[in-house]
């Protein structure tokens, strides 16, 4: 990776990456389309029983059956004598009947598929996303150097300072939301503070920012929502079959042959009924305006059921992945440093595992995948490219990384991920003080600081500066396990006083398996 | 003959409609550049302000060192006076270094450093500088934009009929801000808080 045969012009990747995603856009609109009309026909007959349930309230079976049988009447007095059906000798009243059914259930699919997408947007939107996670809003009075990296990189970008969130979430992540530029929100893990230094966490908020310049924020949103949308017919028919799973696995594969079978026979018997009551009888010809029909009602429950599903879903990660080089080459843009996203991502991707909790709005504009692969297909089809790719690309753009830089990246991520393992067993136990917020405090070292103490890792002793920032004199290196009285806190410093009498500033982040054991 | 007449008289209004609208594209163009100027010129403004604060910090551990005050001052003021472009960018440069003068001065006194006045004065400094080099990178992206447009064919014309004129790019200050940074740069001064070694970049 160190070696870059080619060296990749940011603008290219940027044009590259616009146009491809255009494409990618296009072809899902294509998939969309006919799902509304696939839809309607697997709706059709209960939407049909529904109509003719209510408009023959107090008609007994037999009266029903007459009705029907006198439409049949009907075709069949419309039969030419040449033997061959056209769909205009078809008579008014059957026309008008089946018609205005397929009207109807049309209406009812669209409006229900319009409802489910506003609700969907609505769901996946700003505020339902940063309660979901626990978002928590920073001053710049309590995060000095994440909000003033963030105003800084805007007034490169361009862009108007988005509201800044802070996740108490040992998962390095962030991501950004927000319909429009003017109300974007990004949010950042306090994992993520703890893992990165300054100048990779510059290439992160980078990344994020380009997301909301890019209008990323709004297209996922929308993108989520309507393969949300056409996922509900196989959701609303896997309903039942996914329950009986649950309770016995046998029982659920059996049901779900049944389902299957049954349902289709059950959509296909209504269907040619249809074509029956067109036609004559059933020994003769179907009329041919009905092979039309039956082409549809053999495709469209596969369609809607299985092709559209995952088709849209297969397109939008792969706009998705694609929104993701361009938020990449786009940071590099912004912050001249290919090298310190490339470094961050690094350590973040060493230390997946963790999940976050980000609905399936905002899995596209975290700076990784936060639900760490999911499901088989999200596996075979992620929302983000692999980080290799991104490193190597990334490389190119750049003079190339430095083996040892990269090495020494991955080897903190993964100790992040060693120790958040480990802590998480012991953390269970004091779950409630997780969401603790920093307040400066006397004293305070407890869960907050016992799981970011994992944080420093390939580090082996702790700097102690002597002003609370991460770049003043260093006044000495304390030793892991060093007694330290804790005096009190200052933004992400402590304020300590070491064995030695000496008093200086140490990261909040970096140290407190020291501070522990200096306070009991 | 009507039949050419209209489609000649069509021609000149789709003519016009382009014309018009590329005059539209350079005018955004144009007012965008400003803006993005005037970012610039708020964030100077910032740092402006700070100085003589600085300045006094500095001073009060330091009585002696007037020459590199003067220096500091004149650099300043030779700033607030810049108005073209190349102008102000030189008198940024000029006033970089004599800043940078300055911090090595004050690396001297280890009471001054010590300071909290001092040290939230020199927070705010390089804060400031990392500003204007974003506004300074967006405000060159924006005039690369324009200048772009005013040089390439369909605009091409419309600005040479208008008379749009091709912006000065804000320089980059590098050997100012290399010897800014060396005093207090974050990523420079601290290897230590970062357990990577810094890759070097291009």
């Amino acid at each position: 990776m160190a070696e870059a045969p080619e060296s990749v012009l940011v603008y290219t990747r940027i044009a590259a990456n616009e146009r491809k995603t255009r494409w990618l856009v296009a072809a899902f609109v294509v998939v969309l389309m006919p799902v509304v009309s696939a839809a309607t026909t697997l709706a059709m007959p209960v939407i049909t029983a529904v109509i003719i349930m209510v408009a023959a309230r107090g008609l007994g079976p037999e009266q029903i059956f007459q009705r029907l049988m006198s439409i049949d009447v009907e075709v069949q007095a419309a039969q030419p004598s040449d033997g061959v059906m056209q769909l205009r000798d078809l008579p008014a009243s059957f026309v008008w009947l089946t018609g205005g059914f397929l009207a109807v259930a049309l209406i009812v699919v669209a409006i229900g598929f319009g409802a489910v997408t506003v609700f969907l947007v609505w769901r996946y939107g700003t505020r339902m996303l940063l309660r979901a996670v626990h978002a928590r809003p920073v001053s710049e009075g309590e995060e000095p150097d994440l909000v003033r990296l963030v105003q800084n990189l805007c007034i490169g970008a361009g862009l108007p300072t988005p509201r800044v969130y802070v996740v108490e979430s040992r998962a390095p992540n962030a991501f950004a939301t927000g319909r429009h530029p003017n109300e974007a929100c990004l949010v950042v893990t306090r994992g993520l503070l703890t893992l990165v230094n300054r100048r990779e966490l510059q290439g992160v908020i980078a990344h994020e920012l380009s997301h909301i310049g890019n209008h990323d924020t709004r297209l996922t949103m929308i993108l989520a929502a309507l393969v949300g949308t056409t996922s509900l017919p196989w959701k609303v028919a896997l309903a039942p079959v996914r329950y009986a799973f649950r309770t016995n696995p046998v029982a659920g594969a059996c049901s779900a042959f049944f389902f299957i079978c049954v349902g289709w026979l059950l959509l296909n018997a209504f269907w040619s009924s249809l074509i029956y009551l067109a036609s004559d009888e059933l020994s003769q010809e179907v009329p041919p305006f009905m092979w039309w029909w039956i082409a549809h009602t053999l495709v469209a429950p596969v369609y809607a059921l299985w092709v559209a599903p995952i088709a849209s879903l297969v397109i939008r990660q792969a706009v998705s992945r694609e929104r993701e080089f361009l938020a990449d080459a786009d940071a590099v843009r912004l912050t001249r440093d290919p090298e310190g996203l490339a470094l961050a991502l690094a350590k973040i991707g060493a230390a997946g595992g963790e999940r976050l909790r980000v609905g399936e709005g905002s899995v596209h504009l975290c700076i990784v995948d936060p639900h760490g692969g999911g499901s088989l297909l999200h596996r075979v089809f992620p929302s983000h490219p692999p980080v290799v790719d991104r490193l190597q690309l990334l490389a190119k753009m750049g003079s190339g990384l430095p083996e040892a830089a990269l090495e020494a990246a991955i080897e903190a991520g993964r100790q992040l991920r060693q120790t958040s393992a480990a802590e998480s067993e012991s953390a269970a136990l004091e779950k409630p003080s997780e969401q603790q917020v920093l307040a400066p405090t006397e004293g305070e070292d407890s869960t907050e600081d016992n799981t970011n103490g994992a944080h420093q890792p390939a580090r082996s002793s702790i700097p102690l500066y002597e002003h609370p920032d991460g770049w003043s004199k260093v006044l000495a290196q304390l030793d892991e396990n060093a007694a330290l009285t804790p005096v009190g806190k200052v933004g992400n410093f402590v304020r300590v006083v070491t064995s030695d009498n000496v008093t200086g500033y140490v990261s909040a982040s970096a140290c407190l398996s020291a501070l522990r054991q200096g306070s009991s | 003959m009507s039949v050419i007449a209209i489609a000649f008289v069509l021609l000149l209004a789709l003519i016009l409609v382009l014309a018009l609208s590329w005059y539209n594209v350079l005018v955004r163009g144009r007012n965008q550049v400003r803006e993005a100027w005037s970012g610039i010129e708020v964030q100077l403004r910032r740092r402006a302000s700070l100085i003589p604060n600085i300045v006094e910090a500095v001073r009060a551990y330091a009585q002696h060192e007037r020459q590199t005050f003067d220096e500091v001052t004149r650099a300043r003021s030779a700033l607030q006076q810049a108005a073209s472009t190349a102008e102000t960018s030189a008198a940024n440069h000029a006033l970089g270094q004599a800043l940078g003068r300055l911090l090595v001065v004050a690396e001297n006194y280890p009471e001054l450093r010590a300071s909290d006045n001092f040290r939230h004065l020199q927070q705010e400094l390089s804060d400031t500088e990392e500003k204007i080099s974003f506004a300074r990178q967006f405000y060159n992206r924006n005039a690369l934009d324009y200048n772009n447009r005013i040089d390439v064919f369909p605009t091409l014309l419309v600005a040479r009929l208008f008379n749009f004129g091709a912006v000065e790019f804000f320089d980059a200050d590098e050997e100012g801000m290399a010897e800014v940074r060396v005093s207090f740069g974050p990523e420079k001064a601290a290897p230590e808080r970062s357990p990577v070694p810094p890759a070097p970049s291009s």
